[in-house]
This record gives structure tokens, C-alpha cells and sequence, in this order.
């Protein structure tokens, strides 16, 4: 997973909280997900599957906007169009691979969009915000900080096990995962206590109030999407 | 102020102090380096003077540790993190946040200050220490200077009157080491005290108003900077001190023959036209061509992302090369043929300790254990004592003579070193040094990336400038030019 680095408020054209953009996701990908195509709900869906498209191209995405729009288009052509020409296995392979395209590539494209467009900042702050106790949130935002670490660890100690010709990751898989744990456990121990001790000194936990400054706030256009969200889920469960 | 009246500390667990009886007085706005062998007991005087002692490390203090009028040891970490700021040794795990911005306000928000002071504070930071070009960046992106720059903004913010720094320079290369001695002089004419405990200190020459030297835990001996400049070169390796003017090394170089005489016969190592890129068009190694012999020292030399360390990757074979082509003894070698001809050392030992004990380590992957090779060994570096401890009970001098154990065990004919003398005190340096010397009278060829003037200067024969892609005996003449670039 991949959070941008602090959004730049310059480079998108609509600005949304994390907690709409949250809102935002579950109602899609319930909708796309659970919804039938008739009447109200076929409405519903297709709402719910410009609404990614819309929101890709307002953070400059426009390359993965295209390929949704395309891959979007395709499966709904071929389950239209092309499927009822189809017979027996091949038509059972079809309606699935379209199936599945339409029903989860809009939600997919959701999630995409709000990882791109959130930073960690963000999203910490978003989770303070719907006061997440800081038990929950001080380990998630280490856990933000600690998959790069421990990427940049298990390669130094890949390289150092490849020079040493230890155990091969098929023929002696044990000893494989042993000499990387082993290394690992250890680099990562020292970093969590030297990253505790330098936290420490910058006055984490300091039982006051943390503060932040990453800039959060419901405006206008989250209660259109709040409210939006909302009245889809509505229509959805009422009817 | 601050003030230490007969402090003494003991680590829970420990039978000794590990401070004993110190009686100093740090004045506002003074220059304080603290020095010593390694193991002497700064680390542990820099974490009474941020907190950490007694919050982090428990243990017995006796006496007491005045900051003004009052007791650090009685002050919470977050009173005393808007005093007293702390930039750590290594810039990797000094950091919570994982981009530059909340780095900087890091601090900040956790004293609770509303955001509009944040801002500016960090703001402040940013233009004081020059930052702009690091803001809104993944920390993970940035070199280990350009972190600790980073490191010491976030510090910054906060606004303490007084800075530690713990072996700033231990992972920096000298140009990041210029950068942060201009950063320093900065803080320093802004009125702030300033303590740093470092090994290599050259850098900081011109900024130091007192030294304290530290042994065993007491201070032994207290110097005006100027004094300390000027000691005598024999007290000073007497005391295991780093020299102060690294670029005046040069001068005990023995004569320019001697290095190449010393090149034995046997295989050579031949790299012709080797070439790297990680992406397209990203040319990290271009043509690289030379020779190698056996009895050769060669420190990679170059400005910093030239491509030392991926040259080491290339020509260990944990990177496949995209052009070229490398010969050992006229034989041409695959990726998987350098890895068993040679053996790098790491500059983070942890990194290649696999095992729960370190004659264990030795022969880690050897089918048929030669035991008195492995004795010898031990004897040799002078490890025997230690034979049956784990690897991380070792400090870090000692892990690294094991993976060098490891090495002469597995008869590697070619040796690399990434870094081996950061955070090393002038003792372990020359220990080092030694060790490497005697690899390389037995027939090994070896190579060291090394930005450690001092330690290349008594070290190599030969060096391969990477920005100049050529080889170059290591005489007075080429010492110079790479003096002028190094401290100039």
C-alpha cells in the first residue's frame, strides 16, 4: 500500500475529507457490489460508477480514469452485446469475468483514488479526528512508517544471505526464512527502541492533547458527498 | 546553565556505575565536545542531559544534574523536550512520520501547540536551516544527510535553547559532514549550547570552545578548544583520538613506490566496460573499466550518488550488471561466480548475523568445518574469548570482526567494505586498518567505499575515482587533490 506524501492542495480540483472519502467508498462498493441493474438501483449504479471517474480526474489521474472508463465500457459491452451470442462454458467464463469487472472495478478504482489522494498525515489525522483513541492511532501511524523500514531492511539482509549461499528459498525453505527472520527480528527490535527513545525526546506522550498540522475539515462539497452517500444507501436499503 | 554536581548513573542490572562522579558546567551558548574511546560512557552523559535517563533507561542516579535552577532529573520528557533537543546517530530510526512536513511539526504537535503556531515555527525552521528543497518528500526518499538535516529542523521547531548532538557525522559522507558543520556554526552564532559526542571531530575545528574527555566513565581531562587542537600527536593516539586535521595525514605517507611494490602475483580482477541502471536512460555506471591485483587496497572514491555502493553490488554479484563484463584470472564471472569469490563486508554488521553464537557464525554454511582454521581465526581477531556468545552481545567493533571471521573462513580471494570505520574511535580504526592490511599481504584483492580520509589515507594503496572513472595510486600528490575536495 502506498500513501501519497502530503496532498497537494494545488493539484486537485476537488478537495474531499478522508472521512467522506471513506463514506464515500462503502457506499459504492456496497452499491456496485450487492445492487441489482433494474429500476432505482440501475440508477444507483450508474451514480455510483461516475463517481470514481470524476473524482480520478479531479486529482489528475486522467491515465487510470482512462482505463477504468475502458475497462467500465468493455465489460459492459461484452455482457450486453457479446455474451448472448455465446453458448455453454464460454458463456459461463464471460458473464463471470464482466460480472466481476463491473461489480468491483468501481469500488476498486474508490479505494484507488482515496489512497492516492490521502496522505498518512490525512488519514491520522481524519482517525483523531472520529476520536480513535491514541492506542490505536500511535500504532498505525508507526505501522505507516515501519513497511518502508521494513523493505529497506529485508533487502540488506537478502543480499547479506545471498553472499553467505544460505538456504534456498525452494530447496531448504526453513533455513530460508530462518537466516531472513533471525536478522530481521533483530534490526527491527533496535529500530523500534531507538525510534521509541527519539520519540520520547520530542515529547510523545505527553499526555496532552496532540495537536496537528495537516489541515482537515468538512467543507461543502463533503456534505454533498456525506449527504449523497447517505441518500444512495437509503434508496438502496428501501427499495 | 546546566550543571552536573557529582552525578553518577548505574544502568538497572549493571554491578558498576557507568558514570562516576561527574562535576562539569555547560555554559548558555558554549561549544562542548565530549570524546572518548568508544564504550566510555558519552552516550550514556547525553541521555542524562535529554531525559532519557532516568524515563527510558532506568537505573540509579546519584548527585544531581541542574538545568538553570533546576533538577533535570525531576522534569517529565515532554517539559524537558522544549530545553533540551536531541539529533540521534543513525537518521533512519530517528523518525515517526513518513514525510519531511509532519517530520518537521512532529515535535510540535505533540507539545499540543495550536496549528497556526506550528506552522510557524516549522515555517522558521524551514527558512533558518534552508529546508525548502526537502518539504512535502517522503522521509524514505532522502540520503542519510539530507535525514538528518530533516532531524534537526524537527528539532528546531521545538525551539530548544540547547542541542545534542550523538556521533552526528557517523553515517554522513563529507559533504553531508560540511553541511552539518555549517548548519551547527549557524546554531552556534544564534546563541545556542551546543553539546556534541563524536569520534571524528575534524569538521568541527573552528566551532569548538571546550573538549571533555572521557574515560572509564569519569572526565579525565578538559581542553579549550584551541588546546585541543593543539595537542601533541602522541598523547593524542595515546588517548585513542582521532586527529583534528585529517588533510596533515598525508604528510606520514610513506613513499609512492612502496604501494605499488606491494602488488603481489597471482589472479587479477578485470572489469571491462561494466555498466548499471536501475531505470532507462538512469545511468548510474557507464564503461567502467580497470585491473586489480592481488596485495591491492582500493578505496572507491567519488561525490556522493555516483555510484560507489552500486559498484560494490555490481562486482559482488548482488546486482547483475547491464553491460560489461568481469575476469578473474582471465576467466569471465557470472553474477553468481563473484558472490562466491567474494565476500562484503556491511557497514551494519546486524545485517549479516544469522546465528545464536559466534563460532557458529564462522562456519555458517561451510560443508567441512577445518577447526583449526576456526581457532586460528578466532585468535586472529581476537574474538576467542568470545566464541560462544551471541553475536548481538557483541558491540559493534567486535560484529564486525566476526563477519570479517566469516570471510577469511570462506577463503574470499576479493574483499569489500562498505564504510567499516563509521562510528569507530581511532583504536578500532587502526585495528581495522591493520586487519585489512594483513588481508592484503596474504593475496586478497580488497576494496573499501570510505568517505573517512584518516582511515583511506592509512589504508589504501590505490583508489578508483568514480567521478573521474579512473584508477589512481594513493601518493601525496592524489591525497592532496582529494584533501582540497574534502576540506577545502
Amino acid at each position: 500500500m502506498e500513501f501519497g506524501v502530503c496532498s497537494d492542495k494545488s493539484k486537485a480540483f476537488i478537495r474531499l475529507d478522508p472521512r467522506s472519502k471513506l463514506l464515500l467508498l462503502m457506499a459504492i462498493s456496497i452499491i456496485m457490489i450487492g445492487g441489482t441493474t433494474v429500476g432505482i438501483e440501475g440508477v444507483l449504479r450508474i451514480i455510483c460508477a461516475a463517481i470514481p471517474f470524476l473524482l480520478l480526474l479531479s486529482i489528475r489521474q486522467y491515465k487510470a480514469a482512462t482505463i477504468y472508463l475502458l475497462l467500465l465500457g468493455t465489460a459492459l459491452f461484452c455482457e450486453k452485446q457479446v455474451a448472448p451470442y455465446t453458448h455453454g462454458m464460454c458463456n459461463i467464463i464471460l458473464m463471470m469475468i464482466c460480472g466481476l469487472i463491473t461489480r468491483f472495478v468501481a469500488g476498486y478504482m474508490m479505494g484507488w483514488y482515496t489512497v492516492k489522494s490521502t496522505s498518512v498525515s490525512e488519514f491520522i489525522t481524519a482517525m483523531e479526528h472520529m476520536h480513535c483513541p491514541s492506542f490505536i492511532s500511535i500504532p498505525i501511524s508507526v505501522m505507516f512508517r515501519y513497511f518502508p523500514t521494513l523493505s529497506e531492511e529485508y533487502k540488506s539482509i537478502n543480499d547479506a544471505k545471498r553472499m553467505r549461499e544460505l538456504g534456498h528459498p525452494l530447496k531448504q525453505p526453513l533455513t530460508y526464512v530462518e537466516y531472513i527472520l533471525v536478522p530481521l527480528m533483530m534490526s527491527t527490535v533496535r529500530i523500534a527502541d531507538e525510534l521509541s527513545a527519539a520519540s520520547l525526546s520530542k515529547g510523545l506522550s505527553a499526555g496532552e492533547k496532540r495537536t496537528h498540522i495537516c489541515e482537515i475539515g468538512i467543507g461543502s462539497i463533503d456534505i454533498v458527498a456525506i449527504i449523497g452517500s447517505i441518500t444512495m444507501f437509503v434508496l438502496f436499503l428501501v427499495y | 546553565m546546566i550543571r552536573f554536581a557529582d552525578f553518577s548513573f548505574c544502568y538497572e542490572g549493571m554491578n558498576e556505575d557507568t558514570l562516576k562522579n561527574i562535576n562539569m558546567e555547560i555554559k548558555d551558548g558554549e561549544f562542548l565536545l565530549l570524546t572518548g574511546r568508544s564504550g566510555c560512557g558519552k552516550s550514556t552523559l547525553l541521555r542524562s542531559l535529554n531525559g532519557l535517563i532516568p524515563h527510558f533507561y532506568p537505573g540509579e542516579t546519584k548527585g544531581d544534574l541542574l538545568y538553570g535552577e533546576k533538577s533535570l532529573l525531576k522534569m517529565l520528557p515532554s517539559e524537558i523536550a522544549g530545553k533540551v533537543g536531541t539529533v540521534f546517530q543513525d537518521p533512519r530510526s530517528q523518525f515517526f512520520m513518513t514525510d519531511t512536513t509532519r517530520e518537521l511539526a512532529f515535535g510540535c504537535e505533540n507539545m499540543g501547540y495550536e496549528r497556526e503556531e506550528i506552522i510557524s515555527r516549522v515555517e522558521k525552521a524551514v527558512t533558518d536551516l534552508e529546508l525548502e528543497q526537502y518539504l512535502n518528500r517522503s522521509i524514505f526518499a532522502l540520503s542519510s544527510g539530507e535525514k538528518q538535516q530533516i532531524a534537526i529542523g524537527s528539532v528546531y521547531a521545538l525551539a530548544p535553547k540547547v542541542y545534542i548532538f550523538d556521533e552526528p557525522s557517523a553515517n554522513l559522507d563529507h559533504e553531508a559532514t560540511k553541511r552539518l558543520a555549517g548548519i551547527m556554526k549557524k546554531l552556534k552564532s544564534a546563541g545556542y549550547t551546543i553539546i556534541v559526542a563524536d569520534h571524528r571531530f575534524y569538521y568541527l575545528r573552528d566551532l569548538i570552545d571546550s573538549v571533555i574527555y572521557i574515560e572509564n566513565g569519569s572526565i579525565v581531562a578538559r581542553y579549550t578548544g584551541k588546546e585541543f587542537c593543539e595537542l601533541d600527536k602522541t598523547l593524542r593516539i595515546h588517548k585513542g583520538l582521532r586527529t583534528v586535521y585529517p588533510e596533515k595525514e598525508i604528510d606520514n605517507k610513506q613513499d609512492d613506490k612502496l604501494a605499488v611494490k606491494s602488488r603481489l602475483g597471482g589472479h587479477k580482477l578485470k572489469v571491462e566496460n561494466l555498466s548499471f541502471e536501475y531505470e532507462k536512460k538512469q545511468r548510474i555506471l557507464d564503461n567502467i573499466s580497470f585491473e586489480a591485483s592481488p596485495g591491492d587496497v582500493i578505496g572507491v572514491i567519488g561525490h556522493n550518488g555516483a555510484g560507489k555502493t552500486t559498484l560494490i553490488s555490481v562486482l559482488t554479484g548482488i546486482l547483475k550488471e547491464k553491460g560489461g563484463k568481469v575476469y578473474y584470472g582471465g576467466k569471465k564471472l557470472s553474477p553468481a561466480n563473484r558472490r562466491r569469490l567474494s565476500y562484503l563486508v556491511m557497514q551494519d554488521a546486524d545485517y549479516q548475523l544469522f546465528t545464536t553464537s559466534v563460532e557458529e557464525e564462522l562456519t555458517l554454511g561451510i560443508s567441512d568445518v577445518d577447526s583449526d582454521l576456526v581457532s586460528g581465526t578466532l585468535d586472529k581477531l581476537a574474538l576467542s574469548e568470545y566464541k560462544d556468545k551471541h553475536p548481538a552481545a557483541l558491540s559493534g567493533g567486535q560484529k564486525q570482526r566476526v563477519t570479517i571471521g566469516a570471510s577469511l573462513i570462506k577463503n574470499s580471494e576479493v574483499l569489500y567494505f562498505d564504510e567499516p570505520t563509521s562510528g569507530l574511535d581511532y583504536d578500532s580504526m587502526i585495528r581495522v586498518s591493520e586487519l585489512i592490511k594483513e588481508l592484503s599481504g596474504g593475496g586478497a584483492i580488497i576494496f573499501l567505499v570510505s568517505h573517512d580520509f584518516e582511515f583511506i589515507t592509512h589504508t589504501c594503496t590505490r583508489m578508483f575515482d568514480l567521478d573521474a572513472e579512473k584508477m589512481l595510486d594513493v601518493n601525496k600528490g592524489n591525497l592532496q587533490m582529494l584533501a582540497k575536495k574534502y576540506f577545502a
